[in-house]
Parts: C-alpha cells; sequence; structure tokens
C-alpha cells in the first residue's frame, strides 16, 4: 500500500480563495463578541476589505501568470482566466456590500450574512480554478449552497424562504446531475482530470462519454441559468434579498459561463461539433423564452430575472461560437454584463426600501425625477442591458455575434438581433415607467424619502463607471480577455 | 506637450459632468464661473502648446496623441488620439478663447435664469465637443466631435424649452445637421472601405494611390465632406436653420452659431484638403456655394428686422467669404478670416445681448432707435464690431477678408468671377452692418426705449462688459496677423499642413484693396444716406419694388420651396400611407401578432407555475432530450 504523501501546496497562488475564506471565519467569529448594533458594520468593512484583498491578489496573479499551471496535485490550475473570473467576482461581491449595507432586517444575522457572501465568493473562485471532475463538484456545491442560505437569510419573509427552498431541491437536482455525468465521464476514460480526460477520450467508449457531456452541460446550463433548465430563475430571484440576487446574477453567472467554457474547451474539444450546436439551440430556447417571458413581467425583478435568462443565451452564444474570438467576446460581455446587472439590482434594492414593497413597473413612476442620479444610472443600465452606447454590452453584442458569423452560423448572430429589438419593449418600459409618467401617478415614499444612502450610491456609481468605461476603453479590455483565453486549446489556436 | 493638450480638452467636459453632478450643491453664478474658469484653462494650456510648437521646426510641429486603442475590428483599428499640428492649434486657441470670453460674458447674461445650471453645463460641454472636434487625431473621433456639437448646439437653441418657437428651431437644425451627418458619414464609409484606415495620416498618404485624382470615389467623398461642411456651416443649399437658431439664447449665438460651431465646415475643408485636391471640381463647387451664399444672406440681411435675425445673416455671408477662400485653396486666407470673423462677430453678438438686456428682451430694431446716447459705450463696441465686419481699415476684417479677395483675384477666371460676387458682397455687408448701427444707436430715442431702458451703474453687469471690452480691442488689432506685402502670420503657421495658394501682389493686390474699399465705404454711405435718421426714402424703396422687398423679407422663399419640395409630399405620402397601408393592412394584423405575442408570453411566463415539481420535470426532460440526440448522433 502506498504511503500517503501530501502535495506540496502554493499558498500564494491560492490566495483569493484563502483570503475570502478566511474574512468568512474572522467575520463569523467576532461578530458573536460584538454588540448586534456594530456587527452590521463591522461585518461590512471586513468583507470590504477582503474582497479587495483578493481581488487584488487575483490582479497580481494575472499580472504575473503566463502560462498558467496546475497547483495542488493538479487538481486546480492557476491561470489567466481563473484569475479574471475571480476579478470579477470580488469585484461583484465588493459591490454587493456597498448595496446590502443598509438592508432592512436580519440585523443579528449580519455576521452570517457577510460571512456566506465572502464563503460564496471564495467558493466562486475555487470552482473557476478547478481543474478535475472532482473540484468542480465540490466548488460548484461550496457556493451554491452558500447562495442557498442567503437567498432564504431574511427568515421573516415566507417568500424568501420559498425561494431558498426552491433552490436548494432544484440547484440539488441540477448537482446531482452533474455528478452522474463526471461518474459516466470517470467511467469511461479512467481519469478525472481535464488534460488526462481529454487525452483519454479516444480510446473510451464514445457512448459513455457524450452522455456525461450531456449531463455535465446541463448541469452547467443550470448554474447559468439557460432555459430549459432556468425555471428556478425567476423564483429565486424574486423572492431571494435583492442585494443577493444582484449577486447571484452578476457573479453566478461569470462563474458559471467561464467554468463551461473552460470545461468545454478543454474537456471535451473531439466533442466540439456536438456541443458547439447543443449551445446553439439552448441560445434559441433561452433567447425566445427570456425574452417572451419578460414582456409581460410587471415586477421588476422578476423582469430581470427573465433578462438575465436571456443574456444567458447571448453569453453561450460566445460559447456556442466555439472559436477564440468567441472567448474573448465572453470575457469582454461579462465586464459589462456584471456591473449593469449589479448597478440595476441595486437600483430596485433602494426604491423596495423607499416603498418598503416590491417594486413593480407602476411603482417605479415618478422615481427618475425624485432620485436624479440613479433613475439616470438606471436608465443606462436599461440602454446598457438592450445593448446601446455608450454601455459596453453594446460592443460585447457585437464581437459576440462576429463569433458567431465567423463560425458561420450567421443565422445565429439573426436570432441574436430579432431577441434584442424584442428585448427593447421591456427594457425602455421601466425606463418610460421612471420618466415618463404623469406626474400626479407618481409614487412617493409614505414619510418622505429615506436619506440618500452613500454606500448604495458609490456602488451604483462604480458600476456606471464600469458600465460607461468598457465601453471606451474597449481594446485594452479585449486585450485582457485575449490574455485569459490564450491558453485555452481552441480549434484554430 | 501632447498631455497638455489632452488637458485642454477634458477640463471642460469635467466641469461639465461636476455641474450635472453637483446638482444643486452649486448655485447658478458657481455653474457659470466653473464652466468658464475650465475653458481659460483649457485656452491657458492651449496658449502653451501653441508656444511650444512654435519653438520648433515648422516640419517638427505635427504630433499624434494615441491614449489607447479604442477598438479593433478585423484590420481596422480606432484610436482614442489627438494630433496636435500647427491648425489644430490655432483652432483650439480660437474656440477655447473666444469660448472663454463668452462663457464669462454669459455668466451675467443668463444670471437669474431658472435652469441656469443647466445651460453653463451645456455650454461647457460644447466646448469639449468643439475641442474633440479639431484635437481629433482621425475621422473617427472627428465624427465624434462633430456629431457632439451638433447635438450640444440642438440643446442650447431650444434651452428656452417652453417656447414653441425654440423647440421648433432646434429641430429644424437637428435634421439639416443630420443630413450633412449622413453625406459625412458615407464619405468616412468610402474611406474605410477603400483605405482600411481613417487615420489622417494613412488616409492622406494613401488616397492619391487608393481613389485615384479626379475618380468618382473622390469626388464622391469629397462630396459627402462637402455635404457635412455645408451643413454644419449653414450655406446654400442647407442654411435655413441658422436664422431660426436664433431663438438660443445670445452667448448661445455667440460662441455656436457664429465664433465656433459653424465655421467646423471650414476647419473640415482645411483638414481634408488633400481629398479636396484630388477631386478640383468638388472644390470650386465649395467656392462657389460660398459665393453665392453671402450673396444671399447679405441681401436678405438688408431687410431683416429683428437685430440678432441681421446678425445671423452676417455670420452666413461672412462664412461664405470662407468657403469661396477654401474652394480656391487660400487655406490661410479663410482661418485668418475665420478667426478675426470669431472677434467682431462675437463682439457684435454681445453688444446686442448688451442692447436686448437693456430693453428687456426686445429683438425688433423698428422698436429701438438713438440708444448711442443712452448706451454709448455699446455703441463704441457694436461700432468696432460694424467696422470690423465692413472691413474698413485698419479694422480686423479688413486683412482678413482682403486676404481672401486678392487670393481669388490671382485663381484664374473661376477667381475672377469670385473675386466680383466677393466685391458686391463686401458693399452689401457694410450697407447691412451699418443700416443695422445707424436704425439702432441713431436718431430720436424712440418711444419704446424711453419707456423699457433699463440700466444700472453701467451699461450691463461688470462680469458682462470685459468680454466685451477684449473683444473690442481684438477686432481693432487682431487683423496685424498678417499684412499685405509685409508679413503673413497665419499663412506661414498654417502652411506644413495645408499650403495656400499666392495671393496676389503688386499692382493687383492694390487694386483689389481699393475696389473692396471703395464698395465698403460706397455701403455705408449708402446706408447713411437711406437709416441715418428714420425716413422716406427706404418707404420709397419699398413701393418702388415691392416684389423685390417681398422676397427678401420672404428669404426668398427658400424656407416655402423646402415645405413644398420636401415637406409637402412627404407628409401628403405619410397621410396616404397611413390611410390605406398602415390602418387597414398593417395595424390590423400587427394588433394581431402583438395579441399573438402577448398571447404566447402569457403562456410562457404561465409555464412558471412555482411548483417545483414542474421546475424539475423541466430540467429532466432537457436533458432527456439532449441525452437522446446526443446518444443518436453518436
Amino acid at each position: 500500500m502506498n504511503e500517503f504523501t501530501a502535495p506540496s501546496i502554493d499558498w500564494s497562488a491560492l490566495s483569493p480563495v484563502l483570503v475570502s475564506l478566511g474574512g468568512a471565519v474572522v467575520v463569523l467569529l467576532v461578530s458573536l463578541f460584538l454588540p448586534v448594533r456594530i456587527r452590521r458594520g463591522f461585518g461590512a468593512v471586513v468583507a470590504s476589505v477582503c474582497f479587495l484583498a483578493a481581488g487584488a491578489a487575483a490582479i497580481a496573479l494575472f499580472a504575473a501568470d503566463e502560462t498558467g499551471r496546475g497547483i495542488v496535485a493538479d487538481a486546480l490550475r492557476r491561470d489567466r482566466l481563473a484569475e479574471l473570473a475571480e476579478i470579477f467576482v470580488m469585484g461583484a461581491g465588493l459591490l454587493t456590500v456597498g448595496v446590502s449595507f443598509r438592508e432592512r432586517g436580519g440585523g443579528d444575522r449580519a455576521g452570517e450574512y457577510y460571512a456566506l457572501l465572502l464563503t460564496a465568493a471564495s467558493g466562486m473562485a475555487f470552482f473557476v480554478s478547478a481543474s478535475n471532475l472532482m473540484t468542480l463538484f465540490l466548488g460548484l456545491e461550496w457556493f451554491s449552497i452558500c447562495l442557498y442560505v442567503l437567498t432564504a437569510i431574511a427568515v421573516e419573509r415566507l417568500s424568501g424562504l420559498e425561494a431558498g427552498l426552491k433552490y436548494l431541491i432544484v440547484g440539488s437536482f441540477g448537482s446531482a446531475v452533474l455528478l452522474f455525468g463526471s461518474a459516466l465521464v470517470y467511467g469511461a476514460t479512467g481519469a478525472i482530470g481535464f488534460e488526462q480526460i481529454a487525452a483519454g477520450t479516444d480510446d473510451a467508449e464514445r457512448l459513455f462519454v457524450v452522455a456525461g457531456l450531456a449531463m455535465i452541460l446541463v448541469g452547467l446550463a443550470f448554474k447559468a441559468s439557460a432555459a430549459p433548465f432556468h425555471m428556478w430563475t425567476p423564483d429565486v430571484y424574486e423572492g431571494a434579498p435583492t442585494p443577493i440576487t444582484g449577486f447571484m446574477s452578476a457573479a453566478t453567472k461569470v462563474a458559471a459561463l467561464v467554468v463551461t467554457l473552460r470545461v468545454l474547451v478543454t474537456v471535451f474539444p473531439s466533442e466540439a461539433e456536438l456541443w458547439t450546436v447543443a449551445l446553439a439551440v439552448i441560445v434559441c430556447i433561452s433567447l425566445a423564452w427570456g425574452n417572451l417571458a419578460a414582456l409581460v413581467q410587471t415586477n421588476v425583478k422578476r423582469m430581470l430575472a427573465y433578462s438575465s435568462i436571456s443574456h444567458a443565451g447571448f453569453l453561450l452564444m460566445a460559447i456556442a461560437a466555439g472559436n477564440a474570438l468567441g472567448g474573448r467576446a465572453l470575457l469582454y460581455y461579462l465586464i459589462a454584463y456584471s456591473a449593469v446587472s449589479v448597478g440595476s439590482f441595486a437600483v430596485v434594492a433602494i426604491r423596495e426600501r423607499e416603498l418598503a414593497g416590491p417594486v413593480t413597473l407602476a411603482s417605479l413612476a415618478g422615481f427618475g425625477w425624485e432620485r436624479p442620479f440613479l433613475g439616470t444610472s438606471m436608465a443606462l443600465f436599461m440602454f446598457g442591458f438592450i445593448g446601446l452606447p455608450p454601455a459596453g454590452i453594446f460592443l460585447g453584442k457585437f464581437y459576440v455575434f462576429s463569433a458567431v458569423i465567423d463560425r458561420g452560423w450567421t443565422w445565429l448572430a439573426i436570432v441574436g438581433v430579432v431577441a434584442t429589438v424584442v428585448s427593447v419593449y421591456y427594457y425602455a418600459g421601466v425606463i418610460r415607467a421612471m420618466f415618463m409618467q404623469r406626474r400626479e401617478l407618481a409614487v412617493v415614499a409614505a414619510g418622505g424619502s429615506p436619506p440618500t444612502d452613500r454606500a448604495l450610491v458609490a456602488a451604483v456609481a462604480v458600476a456606471v463607471v464600469v458600465t460607461i468605461g468598457s465601453f471606451v476603453a474597449a481594446d485594452p479590455l479585449l486585450e485582457i480577455a485575449r490574455d485569459a483565453v490564450a491558453l485555452l486549446p481552441f480549434p484554430e489556436g | 506637450m501632447t498631455a497638455l493638450a489632452w488637458t485642454a480638452l477634458f477640463s471642460p467636459a469635467a466641469a461639465a459632468a461636476a455641474i450635472a453632478l453637483l446638482g444643486n450643491r452649486i448655485d447658478g453664478r458657481g455653474a457659470g464661473l466653473l464652466a468658464a474658469g475650465a475653458t481659460g484653462f483649457s485656452f491657458l494650456c492651449s496658449v502653451v502648446v501653441f508656444f511650444d510648437l512654435l519653438g520648433r521646426q515648422p516640419e517638427d510641429r505635427s504630433e499624434v496623441s494615441t491614449l489607447w486603442t479604442w477598438l479593433t475590428a478585423g484590420d481596422l483599428r480606432f484610436g482614442a488620439e489627438i494630433l496636435v499640428d500647427p491648425l489644430s492649434v490655432f483652432m483650439m486657441l480660437v474656440v477655447s478663447g473666444v469660448g472663454f470670453l463668452i462663457l464669462a460674458y454669459a455668466i451675467g447674461y443668463m444670471a437669474g435664469d431658472e435652469e441656469e445650471r443647466r445651460y453653463h453645463a451645456y455650454k461647457a460641454f460644447f466646448v469639449f465637443s468643439m475641442l474633440l472636434l479639431v484635437e481629433a487625431g482621425n475621422f473617427l473621433l472627428l465624427l465624434a466631435g462633430w456629431g457632439l456639437v451638433g447635438l450640444s448646439s440642438y440643446l442650447l437653441i431650444n434651452f428656452w424649452h417652453r417656447r414653441r418657437e425654440a423647440v421648433d428651431a432646434g429641430k429644424k437644425a437637428f435634421i439639416m445637421n443630420a443630413f450633412g451627418d449622413a453625406t459625412f458619414v458615407l464619405a468616412l464609409f468610402i474611406l474605410a472601405q477603400q483605405i482600411g484606415s481613417l487615420d489622417f495620416d494613412t488616409v492622406f498618404a494613401e488616397a492619391p494611390e487608393a481613389l485615384g485624382e479626379g475618380s468618382t470615389l473622390s469626388v464622391l467623398v469629397a462630396l459627402g465632406l462637402l455635404g457635412g461642411a455645408v451643413a454644419k456651416s449653414a450655406q446654400v443649399p442647407l442654411h435655413t436653420w441658422l436664422p431660426d437658431a436664433m431663438e438660443g439664447p445670445t452667448p448661445v449665438s455667440a460662441l455656436i452659431h457664429a465664433a465656433t460651431m459653424v465655421t467646423a465646415g471650414v476647419y473640415l475643408i482645411v483638414r481634408s484638403s488633400p481629398l479636396f485636391e484630388l477631386a478640383v471640381d468638388v472644390q470650386d463647387l465649395a467656392g462657389i456655394l460660398g459665393a453665392v451664399t453671402l450673396l444671399v444672406a447679405g441681401l436678405v440681411a438688408l431687410v431683416q428686422t429683428d437685430i440678432k435675425r441681421v446678425i445671423a445673416y452676417s455670420t452666413m455671408s461672412q462664412i461664405g467669404y470662407m468657403f469661396v477662400g477654401v474652394g480656391l485653396g487660400a487655406y490661410g486666407a479663410s482661418l485668418f478670416h475665420l478667426m478675426t470673423h470669431a472677434f467682431f462677430k462675437a463682439l457684435l453678438f454681445m453688444a446686442a445681448g448688451l442692447v436686448i438686456h437693456a430693453l428687456s428682451g426686445e429683438q425688433d430694431i423698428r422698436r429701438m432707435g438713438g440708444l448711442a446716447r443712452e448706451l454709448p459705450w455699446t455703441y463704441r463696441a457694436f461700432l468696432v464690431g460694424s467696422l470690423a465686419l465692413a472691413a474698413i481699415p485698419p479694422f480686423a476684417g479688413f486683412f482678413s477678408k482682403d486676404a481672401i479677395l486678392s487670393s481669388a483675384a490671382n485663381s484664374g477666371s473661376l477667381g475672377w468671377i469670385l473675386w466680383s460676387v466677393g466685391i458686391v458682397g463686401a458693399f452689401l455687408t457694410a450697407l447691412y452692418a451699418f443700416r443695422l448701427l445707424f436704425v439702432v444707436f441713431f436718431g430720436e430715442v424712440s418711444a419704446f426705449a424711453r419707456e423699457h431702458l433699463h440700466r444700472g451703474r453701467f451699461e450691463g453687469p461688470v462680469v458682462m462688459l470685459w468680454p466685451v471690452a477684449v473683444l473690442s480691442v481684438l477686432s481693432i488689432v487682431g487683423g496685424f496677423l498678417q499684412v499685405p506685402g509685409a508679413w503673413a502670420g497665419v499663412d506661414t503657421w498654417i502652411d506644413p499642413v495645408a499650403e495656400s495658394v499666392e495671393e496676389a501682389s503688386g499692382a493687383l493686390a492694390v487694386f483689389s484693396i481699393l475696389a473692396s474699399l471703395a464698395a465698403a465705404l460706397a455701403g455705408i454711405a449708402v446706408a447713411w444716406a437711406f437709416y441715418r435718421r428714420p425716413g422716406e426714402r427706404p418707404a420709397y424703396i419699398r413701393r418702388r419694388f415691392p416684389g423685390a422687398v417681398r422676397t427678401l423679407e420672404h428669404k426668398l422663399y427658400v424656407d416655402e420651396a423646402y415645405n413644398l419640395a420636401f415637406y409637402e409630399p412627404s407628409s401628403r405620402l405619410a397621410t396616404w400611407l397611413t390611410r390605406r397601408i398602415e390602418e387597414p393592412l398593417v395595424l390590423r394584423s400587427l394588433g394581431g401578432l402583438g395579441i399573438g405575442v402577448r398571447d404566447v408570453s402569457d403562456r410562457v411566463a404561465a409555464a412558471q407555475t412555482g411548483r417545483v415539481r414542474g421546475y424539475v420535470l423541466a430540467l429532466a426532460v432537457g436533458l432527456a432530450v439532449l441525452a437522446v440526440v446526443f446518444l443518436l448522433v453518436a
């Protein structure tokens, strides 16, 4: 019997994961000893510092890593793709702290709240650097469980509990599918490392590999909330505390899509014909389903949930292209998309707090005039979702479409354009609701608007800067995206 | 050095953003000070850049600075880059210098307006757009600046958005400019397709090869650019928006619709002169359009009764001179006139603004009269502006207009035709300028003025007076930058960018000068005879030539003609389409489509039952279908 030898561990390479996890431990333990009234502030400060530090560590690693390397006995992989995704996740986490700061209720659970947020981010950081099927599943469960709890953290709200439970049940099913697929692939190839599997698929029973691919694809598409695996999304997005919804729509999507890209391109290059077509179909369903369902929503959060499904379609389109341009387009798109997502949910959050109730199109009336900065920002985010300048999603869509056209799938780009046209209706509806309602219809908070929430406004301001900045600095960001996907084995290199 | 040019560009943008973000934490005056201060800072930066360039050899005076590459698509690459060369620095100085004076003046003019802050933010944003236009290092950024000045002009024309005329005028300006923008963009498409780049250097270097001299393509490119220039500079046939644009506040008219934006067309032609020289016919066309404009505008200005509209027509006619200049290749002379025009036209507008201010907003000159006694300093400023406009030595306009005319005299037969038009124009210019001066300031104090005139210790707030004083001085001495026969400051400065044709010299030059001087003096004499005091003579002319006067009063019926030629047919077509196509066919089917989509949407949304078993079922079915298809394919 072999003796177990512990693998050598490059701690610095793990720093983004460890810093956020460590922060979670600190918040959790220290809050126990703090009086309730300063727990929130303490948690927020520690969480911000940890997100900043983890983000900085990821940036430093990004700058240093050119070739990428396996760590912890090749169970994880440090490369620029992982580090860029970590930067996005930590950024989204930081903004979420700003948005959450004045969230009502759950005062004595503030410690748990921030600890779970940090743990979720840390799980995502782990997930995106996974390099075998075990760590992949581990990472997925790690951040998913945190999100289940966060969804239901406001236990006094029934809808939150319902959403958390639904997320847990459906999510477990999705994870099970992923795990089953992994088992099939392992059974066929006898390997769990991504590269070993890719090397072993030629001799393997193709039936098992393909079945495994289908299941892994479904498991990941589930996390990315692509149709028809999206059913949990509207309920969970609506029921979860709004800052958490914003975090999920940005960070979960980043993690799920980056991992989808990595797994499909590195593990299943030989089945590329299969998964690109499958993705194209999923893209079409997501675009159709998300947009059609969004058209009739009156609850803004729910509308944004469907919008997130349709954006999953656009993002998967980049992967479906199956070329390096698509990879670049995906990462570039994610920058602008994350900012717009977090920002728009932040605006919803503040309106929710003002009115102490759900935000509908009708209850947005007059908001744009009452809070000009937030209203204008929200209008910018809506333009951004549509894909109009000066938001980076405009160029993101441009590059996604050119990637699929490069592949020869002009029809898919046309589907995307039609979906964009349809989406104008409901995004513009928000702008109309905020700015163009008659004065008598304007909804004003009882007892006047609460004072400005500086942390939230700052988060929105950062989101605005990133949204516009990604448009203004398009080429430098695309260069970064190019570096990030440079090591993935795309067919034409 | 380029860092300073970038600073000059972004400082007004920062001011605009700051005013917008500060909201009501800053008062109107503070906003005005911020906007003017930022523009003044831009001017300082431009001055330093200017002296830096001055210290270099003429051939080293061009520098491109790229902050970053904005976008790459295939082989096309667009950078966020500016070009600092004699031409752009010249324009920067004019834009930020005159802009600073006018923004300072506006602090006083707009004081107390309900939406003062919005005004100052727009104004600073305009200066940024204009600087972007002149500093742009490639055609794409130039286009961005071009579009943004159009936008800020639109926003400022209908600044008083409760007045219907103002809103209409804004729309008119925007639509006419959009037409020019469209032709401009089409020209850029051709360039991008044929040359594969929109950088100035590359385009100008490769255009002779890629487009070919005199080829259809180069004619199309030049026509497209000319279309943009004509629309922005309000030349015939896209000129009708400018007089209406006078609905905006007076400092707006001074800055945008006299000194800077409307001269952008001249800048564009000078900047892309290598392209125009590939299509000489189009360049001639620019000169001819300029000549037609200067004549038409001069004639129409004779009968206008709104103080600002007279000056607006005079702006059109002076830009007509500049177009004559660039059409003949006298780039230096045109830019020289652009600069002096910026001085004296801004001066005239600001003096007119003082008059309007003193008369509680009245603009009709028939209600004015005898104001020289009441507003002596305003009168003096107006007199200086009028003398410069009429090109009387030694005022600034004399030297610059003379430079254009004497270049024309040296440019063959077309040159002689344009020269003669220019001489007639000089007569008209002097006539309408002094008609305005005499009617407003001479004679008895009118009843209206006696009743409404109000003035404080000075003829206006100090903050409005000192810019007027500075511009008066500039209108007097600005012409000595270039004195025929002695030195040619502007020509020499611009030569590395665009070499000008030679001006006439010797006897020819003297003849040209004397002819234009005689025309101007004749104009003043006629104005003196007719308008020195309200009298019978104008009425006599009116009785004698009723048709001609009415035609001029209707601005040659151009608006009516456009209405008839474009608006009426399209509106009738639209009505017909609405009645016959849209209502019976499209709306019904579209309504059906809408209901259909809604139906589907409702059903899709209803699939979201809220039951977990349904969700898991969807997931399972999706998975099953995917797996089966995969297995079948495999």
